[in-house]
């Protein structure tokens, strides 16, 4: 048979090479060549300074008292998605709660000596339970601070109910305190600052914010005085919340110091960024404060990761508390990472890690 | 069916239509590539 | 479809008419019915504003994967049986499609609460029943959301290997039986295919789930060392990739090339094969693509920098695909069908990538006020793949149930076989 050169075969031949040539470029590009074409990320870490010490005080890591409790709140309501501001949360009743209220709060007391010697005080978080926040506060001392205007600025980590519902426990004595929001604050979030109150979640603010209120953009680290920085990472989060700073402190001759609330953009990225964008940044010393893997008590293979690779970073002590969960604790010791004990008083559950009133010190 | 396909398979063209097309294809990828490096 | 084929099918067989005669008209006003229809049934039963709130998220996604395999035995495995071909062609297509989707629905239901959660949950493997993860001490919320990611990912490697037969295979070697004998049999067999790949794919996610780790129960996630997670998503995201890839051969792509063997099994083979390396070309690629975007995954991390995510966000990105392509298959008639088959199929390639990369960007920009999510690409409580098999499973109801009427319906005087 004749062979004839044909338009008609020539276009279809270059139909199937064009797909074939696409999707054979996309595979060998995606596994053969892919360290070759992966771009390079330029560096540019940033020197934040550094402070002589730090004394991290939990003035209280328990959010909440029954998780099955807080667990079918968020179930009846719809889930994890549902708006925090429209979930009506159980205030009574609860036996293992705080005079039969399941909610408590999370709040931080932090000093940080600069160099010169002067002592920066911050407030951060403010808890859930205006009650029970009242109480702590009383407690620690940091009430009195407060009305004497010692404390020199507050920071939310995030919008979330344990963080930051019980706000007049905070404006109820100072309330023009310089306060610190990440980016990704809803309306909802500014509203209550202003004294709006939400029936249907049984929250209120009777002593509205008056003072300045600063929203702290992503993507660049905010150093407010030297050797204290804080970083906002756009995590996307549960309960309609989107948004988390937390701080980076640098302290002589021991490291880098994270401390944050919940840590919902995850332990291994925030050190990760930490790393690249602050000079000094391997050298990670300590980390504080909540790491939200398993708050519920639940579990993710993905969190077996999480620990696997936690060893890597050298940390040399692990102040995690609150929605790190205690099944991670237990795993993490397992594991041989070095988690600080606490003393398990004032409703902390478990001594297995830093509970209400506890310190962590590093100087 | 199959005959057509056979059929057509000994026309000219198929083979260097193929070549061609496979250059079009990586360049559509490369072009891809570089999309993805703008959007980062 | 070649005439020397084994074994066809009634959606193959039955002759459309258009009621709509312009095709673009036609194609946008189904589209957006369907959309129309998805977004009813997304308020009503996932979203987390409306009514019933199911995107918890997994136990709404799980019904949404199980209405997707048993419309599949349905339509591709069981060919309608028990109803005639006769009252298919003859029976309005609303009270038809009403008739079927009642049968989906009811036999989905019959799938979770009877046989996961009250048989094979209770008598075999407990993290398959909601009832029996709670004796156990866990969580009400979290005994139901550990017990529908384990039923949903039964769903989701069936809807890979369920339609290969029929599709690939045309049914051989049963291609002779006759229904409901060839449907019995092509479903024992997918489903103990099914059955065996969940185990080595899925089970040793759920070794690692509990804790204590159940070492005697389930192997290690076998897959750690190459792909730096534990998690079973690894294996999610390409069987993802696999049904995408089965179901874009099916429909834009016309079964080429595999259809060029002339013989069984050989063209199943080769089938099976080829979906397998479009599978993993796909998922390589899209974990390339993240890479590129985002930056190389981290081990241990959280959220868009964690391995699994990204491995199961390849999933998600090859359903936003598959999304485009049976669009253009049910609602534009797969556009062009005018050039040889090889240039038809490259521009109905070149639509589908264009278009996913625009669903893509209107989902993520416009989910949260649609859909009541949370922004971002990354969240812990959400899935695209919830919603977009959701918009799937109504184009199916719509097409395969209904002969997409009002659009189109079945020619009256053709006799079927």
């Amino acid at each position: 048979m004749e062979k004839d050169f044909s338009r008609r075969s020539f276009i279809k031949g270059m139909a199937v090479g064009t797909m074939a040539g696409y999707f054979g470029a996309a595979g060998l590009s995606s596994t053969v060549f892919k360290s070759q074409l992966l771009p390079k990320e330029k560096l540019n870490p940033v020197d934040i300074g550094q402070v002589k010490s730090l004394k991290i005080k939990v003035i209280s890591e328990t959010s909440w008292y029954d998780n099955n409790v807080f667990l079918n709140d968020v179930k009846k309501a719809g889930g994890l998605l549902v708006n925090q501001y429209e979930i009506p949360w159980t205030r009574e009743g609860v036996k293992a709660g705080y005079l039969g209220d399941n909610l408590g709060g999370f709040s931080t007391y932090i000093e940080a000596e600069l160099m010169d010697g002067k002592v920066i005080k911050i407030l951060q978080d403010t808890g859930w339970n205006p009650h029970w926040m009242d109480k702590r506060f009383k407690e620690e001392g940091i009430a009195e601070k407060l009305a004497r205007k010692e404390i020199d600025f507050q920071v939310i980590t995030h919008e979330h109910i344990d963080h930051f519902f019980g706000i007049e426990s905070t404006t109820r004595h100072y309330p023009d305190i310089p306060m610190y929001v990440p980016k990704g604050f809803y309306q909802d979030g500014f509203d209550l600052l202003k004294g709006k109150s939400f029936p249907k979640a049984n929250v209120k603010n009777d002593h509205p914010h008056k003072g300045k209120v600063t929203v702290l953009d992503s993507k660049q680290v905010n150093v407010l005085y030297p050797g204290i920085a804080l970083m906002t990472f756009d995590v996307p989060i549960i309960l309609r919340v989107f948004g988390e700073q937390a701080f980076v402190f640098n302290v002589k001759d021991k490291g880098i110091v994270l401390v944050t609330g919940c840590c919902h953009q995850g332990i291994i990225s925030y050190m990760e960024e930490v790393r690249k964008k602050i000079l000094g940044g391997q050298k990670i010393y300590a980390v504080q404060g909540g790491l939200h893997i398993s708050p519920f008590e639940d579990w993710d293979p993905q969190y077996d990761d999480l620990i696997m690779a936690f060893n890597k970073y050298g940390v040399q002590k692990i102040g995690c508390n609150h929605c790190t969960g205690f099944i991670t604790a237990e795993k993490m010791i397992k594991a041989g990472l070095p988690v600080v004990k606490g003393t398990a008083r004032h409703m902390s559950k478990r001594d297995i890690y830093l509970g209400n009133g506890d310190e962590l010190v590093i100087a | 069916m199959e005959e057509d396909v056979k059929e057509v398979k000994k026309e000219k063209g198929w083979g260097s239509g193929i070549l061609v097309g496979l250059l079009v294809g990586i360049v559509l990828f490369m072009l891809t590539y570089q999309l993805l490096l703008m959007a980062k | 479809m070649s005439a020397n084929a084994l074994d066809t099918l009634w959606l193959e067989e039955r002759s459309l008419t258009n009621l709509i005669k312009q095709p673009a008209i036609r194609g946008i006003l189904d589209t957006l019915l369907a959309f129309a229809v998805f977004m009813g049934l997304w308020w009503v039963f996932m979203d987390p504003r409306g009514v019933l709130r199911w995107y918890t998220p997994q136990y709404g996604y799980m019904y949404i994967r199980w209405l997707l395999i048993v419309a599949i035995w349905q339509a591709y495995i069981f060919n309608f049986w028990p109803f005639k071909l006769t009252w298919m062609e003859k029976t309005h297509p609303l009270k038809k499609g009403l008739i079927l989707i009642a049968i989906n629905f009811v036999v989905t239901g019959l799938l979770v609460w009877v046989f996961y959660y009250n048989i094979f949950g209770r008598l075999a493997i407990p993290y398959f029943s909601w009832p029996e993860l709670k004796k156990t001490g866990l969580s009400d919320f979290f005994s139901r959301e550990y017990s529908s990611l384990a039923i949903l990912m039964m769903a989701a490697i069936a809807s890979w290997l369920s339609p290969i037969w029929p599709a690939a295979f045309e049914n051989y070697p049963w291609h002779n039986l006759k229904q409901p004998a060839k449907g019995f049999t092509v479903f024992a067999v997918t489903f103990l295919l099914t059955t065996y790949a969940y185990l080595i794919f899925m089970h040793p996610h759920y070794r690692v789930l509990f804790y204590p780790w159940q070492e005697y129960t389930a192997a290690f996630p076998w897959w750690y060392d190459s792909f730096h997670t534990l998690s079973g998503n690894f294996n999610v995201g390409w069987i993802m990739c696999a049904t995408v890839s089965v179901w874009l051969l099916e429909t834009i792509m016309e079964r080429y090339p595999f259809r060029l063997v002339k013989s069984q099994p050989w063209r199943g083979l080769t089938g099976f094969a080829f979906i397998l390396l479009l599978a993993w070309i796909l998922f390589f690629t899209f974990t390339f693509m993240q890479d590129m975007v985002w930056g190389p995954s981290v081990e241990g991390a959280k959220r868009l920098m964690a391995p699994d995510w990204r491995y199961l966000h390849n999933g998600e990105l090859a359903v936003i695909l598959l999304t485009v392509a049976l669009a253009l298959y049910f609602y534009f008639d797969n556009w062009p069908r005018k050039f040889s088959t090889e240039v038809n199929l490259l521009i109905r390639v070149a639509i589908t990538i264009i278009g996913a990369w625009g669903i893509h960007w209107l989902y993520y920009k416009y989910s949260p006020q649609l859909l009541g999510t949370q922004s971002g690409y990354s969240h812990p409580q959400q899935f695209p793949m919830a919603p977009v098999i959701l918009f799937i499973n109504v184009m199916l109801y719509h097409n395969w149930f209904m002969d997409g009427w009002p659009g189109k319906r079945i020619k009256q005087d053709l006799k079927v076989a």
